[in-house]
């Protein structure tokens, strides 16, 4: 038991941060925040129950609102089953501490069990912010308006204790399994990135299915009794069809007698069900791994020898060197792949979601101009503000900066070549979101093209620019010396500059918007204007950094 | 990209859905009742038009058609160029009067020319004054004041 009570305090220090109770000030900040954010959590809870109950909005009657609690209790315990399973899996057999704990003089069986004990505390803590809080809300709810009885209040606590360990023991026997394919995915590149394709692929179908539902023109007013029919039937099914989940509802606040749930003695033996489950559970998670957990804990940290295959080396052209350097920079530095891919996926979601809203209201004609300069706006913020990063490309060198000076090169051809692959992923980006609106809108095609070569324009000028920033101002010591930096100066200036750009060319797209009735060309000559003023910019921008680059690498050097 | 940035541009994000929802949205006017004051007069240097013969030389009329009512939509029709009040009929028209710029001086109304006939979309009941302006330099101007009057009880 001693042991136990060690090993779970052990790791408790780390999994939680307990210096904020030293200080007894600090201390009583800490429980009001907690105990403010639980009574907000919990009204705002309320506030959705009794609203969705009032006549004018009618979602449905405080007698069948348990149905929408099993619902929200079903889509948290099923996320939190989810995000359980993959922690317990990383928690108990590729944790950093497992080198250290496998050294202690402990059986490997105390190990799990402290393990366990120690992720079931911070499930119980990560439950007082969400579940908790709304649980509590809704069963206020359902006591205050004559559901169920007052007595729940007092008696949910015991239950929920137990509904919330469901996930942590679920989670404890479906990581074994999950550790295996985890182990052979990792062992293969080309399955993780088949996998990360297919879970990538299969998220952006799944968000573009869901956009595509939401229907054109709706009026919710005079549509609003189909809508509420839609919603109780659903509602309705949810009960029939989530058996367990309404076990687990019908433990906190009674039996259904009627249309309101009574407190009887059925709550208890339904508790001691729940109770049994976890133990039950729990154990066929700690039998199964007993044999397994010494092993998979040792194996998944032994330093093995790692044969690679030594690549020949070859000899490639001046231009084309740099052109594979950059390309193997851009991908394998993590922090720049994630933000193509973050950037480049989500700017054509964000924009097919915001014309799916605009298409479902009725809008007039200051309506529709707002439309088009606001999908300008989104589409150029996220793309440009992206482009902070690019004003680091450089400064990351760190101190092997001055090789730039000695290539036997034009200077200008590798400075350009390390913004080069950010220009071309951003290309099918920004032409699927001018694509996407434009189609909602309604313009004819070439305009739309028009509009994306603009918004393109502006894009890789501001791409520039931040690159520039980068070489005139450079920050090689802090990469050199630390690999990040916490405060980067060209990186502020160039999110700075990329909220200003985007904002004015938002409000010059509304100027020439809303004049498209003077055009004898209508959308095109809008793109043509569109293009013009980012025309400019960029052939403003890209001169001023020739000029500098010849400047600092040349005439300074006489 | 940075916590705070992505917080602004969601925040931004949803400024764009509101402010569309609540500047742009076209609201509607149930059961209009729909009448068209009388035109005050399209002059040029030589002729006066008005619907009242006795004060012009030529007679034009304004024939208005109460499109789909749930659409707020009502058609303009001009004719001109005959001296009898009864010869005045749309389809006696042989050439449409066409106007290339409108001024409203009222907001809350569109204008927009299709088919030979400029269609007035409204948005709240009033009284809205369009005045049609003339490509010719000898016409001068056409202003016509529609008042659009709705049920009370139904104004959404």
């Amino acid at each position: 038991m001693n042991q136990i009570k060690t090993l779970v305090l052990l790791q408790l220090k780390d999994k939680i941060d307990f210096s904020s109770l030293i200080d007894k000030k600090t201390r009583i900040r800490t429980v009001i925040f907690a105990i403010l954010k639980f009574l907000i959590i919990t009204a705002v809870s309320f506030l959705i129950m009794f609203f969705s109950c009032i006549e004018i909005i009618n979602i449905f009657t405080p007698f069948e609102s348990p149905r929408a609690l099993i619902l929200v209790m079903s889509f948290l315990l099923i996320l939190s089953i989810i995000s359980c399973t993959y922690d317990l899996m990383k928690n108990l057999y590729f944790a950093e501490d497992n080198r250290v704990l496998i050294t202690l003089p402990v059986n490997s069986n105390l190990i799990f069990i402290s393990k366990i004990i120690v992720f079931e505390i911070y499930e119980l803590k990560k439950s007082f912010s969400f579940l908790i809080p709304i649980t509590f809300g809704c069963l206020l709810f359902l006591a205050l308006r004559g559901v169920a009885s007052f007595a729940i209040l007092i008696w949910c606590w015991l239950p929920m204790l137990f509904i919330i360990t469901i996930p942590v023991v679920v989670g404890a026997v479906l990581s074994i399994p999950l550790m295996y394919i985890y182990r052979f995915v990792k062992k293969y590149t080309v399955l993780q990135l088949i996998l990360f394709a297919a879970l990538l692929g299969g998220g952006i179908a799944g968000i573009v299915y869901l956009i595509n539902l939401i229907p054109e023109n709706i009026n919710l007013m005079s549509q609003w009794a189909p809508i509420s029919d839609f919603i109780g039937e659903f509602l309705l099914s949810v009960e029939t069809k989530m058996v367990p989940f309404r076990f687990l509802i019908e433990a906190l606040i009674g039996e259904k007698s009627g249309v309101s749930y009574h407190f009887t003695w059925w709550i208890l033996l339904k508790t001691l069900v729940i109770i049994a489950f976890d133990v039950v559970v729990l154990l066929i998670g700690y039998f199964t791994s007993r044999p397994l957990f010494f092993k998979m804990m040792a194996k998944n940290f032994e330093l093995n020898k790692n044969e690679k295959k030594s690549l020949k080396n070859r000899r490639l052209s001046k231009h084309w060197t740099f052109i594979n350097k950059e390309f193997k920079i851009n991908i394998r530095t993590i922090e720049i792949s994630v933000n193509y891919l973050i950037v480049y996926i989500v700017v054509p979601l964000m924009i097919l979601l915001l014309n799916a809203l605009y298409k479902a209201m009725d809008t007039r004609e200051l309506g529709n101009w707002l439309i088009y300069t606001f999908n300008m706006l989104i589409i150029c913020l996220p793309m440009l503000a992206s482009n902070a990063l690019v004003a680091t490309y450089y400064s990351r060198e760190g101190r092997a900066a001055y090789l730039k000076k000695v290539k036997p090169i034009y200077a200008l051809y590798p400075l350009f070549v390390k913004i080069l692959f950010n220009m071309l992923f951003s290309i099918p980006s920004v032409f699927a979101s001018c694509y996407i609106f434009g189609n909602s809108a309604e313009i004819n095609p070439f305009a739309t093209l028009l509009i994306a070569i603009a918004v393109l324009l502006l894009h890789f000028g501001h791409m520039i620019w931040s690159a520039m920033l980068d070489i005139m101002n450079p920050q090689n010591e802090q990469y050199a010396t630390t690999g990040i930096t916490v405060d980067n100066p060209n990186e502020n200036f160039s999110t700075i500059l990329a909220f200003i750009i985007s904002i004015l060319f938002a409000v010059i797209s509304y100027k020439i918007f809303s004049e498209v009735n003077l055009y004898h060309w209508g959308m095109f000559a809008v793109g043509i204007r569109l293009m013009i003023v980012s025309g400019i910019f960029f052939g403003g921008i890209l001169m001023l950094f020739i000029k500098r680059i010849k400047a600092y690498y040349y005439e300074i050097q006489g | 990209m940075k916590k705070s940035v992505i917080i602004t541009i969601s925040i931004i994000y949803i400024a764009a859905i509101l402010v569309v929802g609540f500047m742009g949205i076209a609201l509607r006017v149930s059961n209009p009742e729909v009448y068209i004051n009388q035109i005050i007069l399209v002059k040029d240097e030589n002729h006066v038009w008005s619907t009242n013969k006795n004060n012009a030389d030529y007679y034009t009329a304004v024939n208005f058609d109460k499109d789909n009512p749930n659409a707020n939509v009502v058609a303009l029709k001009f004719t001109y160029g005959f001296e009898n009040p009864e010869d005045a009929k749309p389809e006696h028209s042989s050439k449409p009067l066409i106007y290339s710029k409108f001024n409203v001086e009222r907001d809350g109304v569109e204008v927009q020319y299709a088919g030979g006939a400029y269609l007035v979309k409204y948005y709240r009941p009033g009284e809205y004054k369009i005045i049609f302006t003339a490509n010719d330099a000898k016409k001068k101007s056409i202003t016509v004041v529609i008042n659009v009057m709705p049920d009370v009880s139904d104004i959404i």
